[in-house]
């Protein structure tokens, strides 16, 4: 979707039209941020396992090109070929180039945002080769011709009583079915045949191991080793950032993931790809497509570090009130709202906007990114540009002057609480350009700085 | 300057200076008994566990429970295909002792019985090494595996220590039966791989 004119406040605009969906996709995501919260605080080392794993990551980027020039030299002593796509154009010519080398037209996909990234369902599909999403909510997606709107959970702001009318459209159900057991499996059914009949399958990669040249792929369905075990060819697709050093990291990173994306201890699979089966073919496509760059912006390269958990999506007051599709970008939320923008900072200049900078991201990321100050840093960096309209420029002028001012912060929040409480309708109005898409909160009796305050003198501070 | 080249020397000058290593982390949890919250934790992510004893227990289980509760639960009237990878299962199952055939005529095994390497207590991930047919463990209906008691880890760490960077062509971690909640967040067993997990842990 990149190159249309459409802005997160005009989509967000969109998304809140049905203000019913959009207090049930709030709800959702929030229960969603509640299950990572109870799997996280009965783990003890949990602080010490993000900070390792931040660390971890810190220390593959510093050295990333020796690393990917081991991992390299260990996947094809695997018997892996490797290559290399400077961007997405490249990358989907490779795909393409490997499939009518076999006289292949179908294809079989588990998740992989980087293929969401450079497009390649439309660039395949437009030389006659198709390709079939395998995750489910993929799968309902692209049913219904969209994007992900959540990278863990593609379908997220769509009701069952919608993939009900999908399924009875494509896969034949009852008209008015909408049981999520009954259309799961008849999605199994329809997918199962696919496995069988595909000889060519395309996975994304969560990690790969530098020493071991393996790489590791997460799902809870099953999908990425259906496809890649019954294909004579497998292609992985991986961002040359999924690179860690050694292959005990993955006991730091596997603890972390599936904790932080959906509250599960663990994936229900985690496989590790070393070598193909015998007479298979396995490939590996490390991409740059402008990480490269990232990397060089100081002040962005540790956005990096990302491990896709999405649970910086699941907190963002923003994100949870105006849907994934309203950031126009394959990654949404706080931290597509940073990798976006370095791809293309005029199509993306509306996203660093698109967030309270309430640093509720930050806070769940498990790999520590500080994804609000950088969002904050976009946004000076869109100014400077000249890539921001004049209404937010000035409003974050006035945020940026608060924000370093303790006294007139203080003062902020006092008159804040007080304009909330009295006359709601004067905030949520055109001129504060941050309400679209969100609710403002309920706002605290007392300020922070008050209730510090009141705790000091009452003797327990 | 191939496309490699030009991305090895993008990324050689944009990363930043060197930064060290970090230590894995030293105070990780352990449990009291670490098969109880094996359990604990394999019941939580949809599977089912039996403590039996030895291999002659998982035999006689799956002979008098497995099979006839397994059948009443999903309502399974026509003749089962079971196959397992273990010589020792042989008097139950059809043996698969060789990789050399077509994965596709896997696809109707209604039960696999596989052995896991390890077993992890914090998350009930079972360590599942090729065995013969990569396949196997997600294209069954339902899947078993046992793991021995004395193979159970406390955590992650363990399991990788342990395993050091290994030989194995592939492997998998597997906790729980193949899951999805893409509807509505509503839970549903059984997406692509297998319906259930049984674990015979073994003493
Ligand atoms: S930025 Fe952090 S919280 Fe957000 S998806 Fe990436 S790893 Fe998860």
């Amino acid at each position: 979707m990149r190159g249309t004119s459409k802005r997160h406040a005009d989509l967000a605009d969109v998304f809140n039209a049905d203000e019913a969906r959009v207090d049930w996709h709030d709800e959702t995501l929030w229960f969603v941020r509640t299950k990572r919260d109870r799997a996280t605080h009965g783990l003890e080392e949990w602080e010490s396992l993000r900070e390792v794993a931040s660390e971890v990551k810190h220390h593959t980027l510093a050295n990333l090109s020796t690393y990917l020039e081991e991992f390299e030299q260990q996947a094809i002593a695997n018997g892996v070929q490797v290559h290399w796509a400077t961007d997405a154009a490249e990358h989907n010519e490779i795909v393409c180039h490997l499939l009518q080398k076999h006289g292949i037209d179908r294809m079989v996909k588990s998740k992989s945002m980087l293929t969401e990234e450079c497009h390649l369902n439309d660039y395949l599909a437009d030389r006659g080769i198709e390709v079939i999403d395998s995750d489910l909510g993929e799968r309902i997606v692209q049913l219904a011709k969209e994007m992900p709107s959540h990278i863990v959970l593609p379908c997220i702001h769509k009701k069952k009583e919608e993939i009900g009318d999908l399924f009875h459209e494509h896969l034949g159900t009852e008209a008015g079915e909408s049981d999520p057991q009954i259309l799961t499996e008849t999605a199994r059914q329809h997918l199962r045949d696919t496995f069988l009949t595909r000889r060519a399958a395309l996975t994304g990669v969560n990690f790969a191991v530098a020493e071991t040249g393996e790489m590791v792929v997460c799902t809870n369905e099953g999908n990425a080793d259906m496809g890649a075990h019954l294909s004579s060819i497998h292609i992985a697709s991986m961002g040359i950032e999924k690179l860690i050093p050694k292959r005990a990291h993955l006991g730091v990173f596997l603890r972390l993931l599936t904790r932080s994306a959906t509250g599960q201890p663990i994936t229900t699979y985690s496989s590790h790809f070393k070598r193909p089966r015998e007479g298979q073919e396995m490939h590996i496509v490390l991409v740059d497509n402008g990480r490269s760059r990232q990397l060089a912006r100081e002040d962005f390269r540790n956005s990096l570090k990302c491990i896709r958990c999405g649970a910086c999506m699941n907190t963002c007051p923003v994100y949870r009130r105006s849907g994934g599709h309203s950031y126009h970008y394959a990654i949404s939320g706080p931290i597509g709202s940073i990798l976006a923008p370095n791809l293309d900072m005029k199509d993306f200049a509306d996203l660093p906007f698109a967030s309270t900078l309430c640093g509720s991201c930050s806070n769940v990321c498990p790999v520590k990114i500080d994804i609000h100050n950088q969002l904050y840093k976009w946004r000076q960096e869109l100014v400077k540009a000249g890539y921001t309209d004049k209404k937010k420029t000035a409003a974050m002028k006035l945020m940026a002057a608060t924000l370093s001012s303790p006294a007139k912060f203080k003062l902020a929040g006092k008159l804040g609480r007080l304009t909330l409480r009295y006359i709601p309708f004067a905030v949520n109005n055109g001129l504060n350009p941050w309400y679209k898409g969100r609710e403002m909160p309920s706002p605290p009796k007392q300020s922070f700085g008050e209730w510090y305050a009141s705790r000091k003198k009452e003797g327990e501070g | 300057m191939s496309s490699r080249d030009q991305i090895l020397r993008a990324v050689a000058s944009a990363q930043p200076g060197n930064h060290p290593m970090p230590h894995l982390p030293t105070q990780v949890v352990t449990y009291e008994d670490p098969i109880a919250k094996f359990t604990e934790m394999a019941i939580a992510v949809g599977g089912g566990v039996i403590r039996v004893n030895g291999l002659e227990g998982v035999k006689e289980h799956i002979e008098e429970h497995y099979i006839l509760s397994l059948r009443n639960k999903w309502h399974i009237t026509h003749p089962l295909r079971v196959v397992s990878t273990l010589q020792e299962m042989e008097a139950h199952a059809e043996l698969l002792l060789s990789g050399d055939f077509d994965p596709h005529t896997l696809q109707d095994v209604d039960i696999a019985i596989m052995k896991a390497d390890l077993g992890v207590a914090e998350n009930s991930a079972l360590w599942v090494p090729e065995t013969q047919v990569r396949v196997l463990p997600f294209i069954c209906q339902h899947l078993i595996l046992l793991v021995e008691a004395r193979d159970i880890l406390h955590n992650m760490h363990e399991a990788y220590a342990l395993m050091g960077n290994g030989d194995q062509n592939f492997g998998v971690f597997i906790a729980g039966p193949s899951k999805t909640a893409d509807i509505e967040q509503s839970l549903v067993l059984g997406a692509h791989g297998p319906r259930s997990l049984m674990v015979y842990v073994m003493d």
